[in-house]
């Protein structure tokens, strides 16, 4: 069985962070990069490589199979039913923007809409509006209550017939809450409706699968699961397969060219127009076979142990206002992050004096203004933890609070 | 005197040289962070009407409002933050600014200035801590006004 704390020394940014006693609170962001990725990306540029999907020759066929070997990992890893299901992307941003042109845009018409959440991040929010800007789509809001919380239930009874897509994040990035969407896409695919999950911040902790969560399209980025940056996965449910146009046009997602006409690939080329970042594919194989090496339920029980910890810690101080817990400060499941903030002090000020102090953590708006408006909060701050993080690094970020609000009162 | 630019006490009673002494002479962060406190309340209260998006500061992190009036040749600030440390560092940045025609306004000497501080985590030029937007649209409203 794995032990947990010893992971930390899998990375060497975390053993430079020790030495200089800094501490990383904000994997939410983007997560350290372990020792076999970045082996695996040094080894991949010191060898001899072809271009993928091109070239015939035996180096051409070599990098083609390493890069294919890792669509099938990848398929593997999110229960996905097929290899060809999985398309890469730059990150969960432009796998988004994909779907909007690739499906939506061609499968939506005037009049029709599309429900979103109160609480997406812009990334889930932007492209849709954009589109419903230019094509007359309306856009219809999952309200969030006070605590940031959606009411899943409540959301049952939005799915009207003029509804035909349902974007969500899986896990909120501002409280961490774990939407429990299964029932919901359940409903929603019975009455035709398409099903989209924002898995960015739960594939780092949670063990995934497409098939139980009822998505057509489910999206994350590498660089949040110890995988290189800039590379990004998108499932897209065999059913839409005939469903997608192309988005990007260029090399490798053509059969056959005239001066006139084309013909395309069929998935999941047709979405893969141009040389693909497959060094970052290649890394991204190695981050995958470094979490399947991990005792997943061993790492969720101590990640929700530390999870706990925090949020007792935190719990002790008297005006802080924690976003996403009950009323009772009692919470469903959550991906180890905690966002709060204090009556009397601005955030920025507090993670500026814990900036000062040697404490990286994130204070804002985390890239959902809406959201913030909605809950009259002007940012908050955000502890964000990954897998190499330990009960010294909070206690450590707690008594640094504990001085920060000392100087600021 | 009922105009309330001219009230603020910086660049006028509080100088440049005495503010860079207050930081030099301040050895742990937890006192540079006291003078930074010290010289919040160093600025004159804003009047309500200038916290309004026409005088918002756009891309900083904490809210910042800066207002401003010619009067003889001479530029007087008022500003504000919600932010305590903001509002800090625009009592630092006033002193030196707060006053000067555009004629006599210097970057070159405002930077030599933020330099001997030792604020370099909150000068940096990121694009949440505040003060290097501020900072560039003081320069901006000076240079401004030089062309004219």
């Amino acid at each position: 069985m794995t032990d947990i704390s010893q992971l930390r020394n899998n990375f060497p940014a975390l053993q430079t962070l020790d030495s200089k006693q800094q501490i990383y609170l904000d994997s939410a962001a983007t997560t350290q990069t372990p020792q076999s990725v970045i082996d695996a990306l040094n080894n991949f540029y010191a060898s001899p490589h072809a271009n993928v999907h091109r070239s015939g020759h035996l180096l051409g066929t070599q990098t083609t199979n390493q890069f294919e070997a890792v669509r099938k990992q990848t398929a593997e890893f999110i229960k996905a039913p097929n290899d060809s299901a999985i398309v890469w992307t730059k990150g969960t941003t432009e796998a988004i923007n994909l779907i909007v042109h690739s499906w939506a845009e061609s499968n939506l018409k005037k009049g029709d809409g599309i429900l979103l959440s109160e609480l997406e991040h812009h990334a889930n929010l932007l492209p849709w509006q954009k589109l419903a800007d230019q094509k007359g789509i309306v856009i219809h809001w999952l309200p969030i209550d006070e605590l940031g919380l959606i009411d899943l239930q409540q959301a049952e009874l939005l799915l009207t017939p003029e509804i035909k897509c349902i974007s969500l994040s899986h896990a909120s990035n501002v409280t961490g809450v774990i939407n429990p969407v299964q029932k919901l896409f359940q409903k929603a695919r019975k009455l035709g409706i398409t099903t989209l999950l924002d898995g960015s911040q739960t594939v780092a902790h949670i063990p995934i699968d497409v098939s139980t969560l009822n998505c057509d399209f489910f999206m994350f980025s590498s660089h949040k699961m110890y995988g290189p940056k800039g590379i990004g996965v998108l499932y897209v449910n065999p059913q839409y397969f005939s469903k997608m146009q192309p988005w990007l046009l260029g090399g490798e997602m053509v059969k056959k060219v005239g001066y006139g006409h084309a013909e395309f690939q069929p998935m999941p080329l047709l979405l893969e127009a141009g040389t693909p970042n497959f060094a970052g594919v290649i890394g991204f194989g190695a981050a995958l076979k470094y979490l399947n090496s991990i005792d997943r339920k061993a790492l969720m029980e101590y990640e929700s142990a530390l999870h706990d910890f925090l949020m007792q810690q935190l719990l002790q101080f008297k005006d802080i206002r924690i976003l996403g817990n009950n009323r009772d400060n009692s919470w469903s499941d959550k991906v180890p992050l905690i966002s709060f903030s204090f009556s009397k002090h601005q955030s920025f000020d507090v993670s500026a004096l814990l900036n000062e102090q040697n404490i990286f953590i994130r204070s804002g708006y985390h890239c959902a203004m809406p959201m913030m408006k909605k809950l009259a909060l002007s940012g908050t701050i955000r502890v964000s933890l990954g897998l190499y993080n330990n009960k010294k690094d909070i206690t450590i970020m707690i008594n640094k609070l504990k001085n920060t609000l000392s100087l600021l009162s | 005197m009922n105009n309330i630019f001219l009230s603020s006490k910086l660049g006028k009673d509080i100088l440049p040289d005495e503010v860079t002494a207050l930081f030099q002479n301040s050895n742990s962060w937890e006192q540079k962070q006291r003078a930074v406190f010290h010289m919040s309340r160093q600025l004159v209260k804003l009047p309500e009407k200038y916290k309004s998006d026409d005088y918002l500061i756009e891309g900083c992190e904490a809210n910042v409002w800066l207002a401003f009036q010619i009067i003889g040749g001479k530029i007087y600030f008022l500003a504000d933050s919600d932010s305590r440390i903001v509002k800090g560092l625009l009592g630092v940045l006033l002193t030196a600014v707060n006053g000067v025609s555009p004629q006599k306004f210097s970057d070159f000497e405002l930077n030599v200035y933020l330099s001997q501080l030792g604020l370099d985590n909150y000068l940096s030029a990121s694009r949440t801590s505040g003060l290097g937007i501020i900072e560039k649209e003081i320069i901006n409203i000076f240079e401004g006004l030089r062309l004219k």
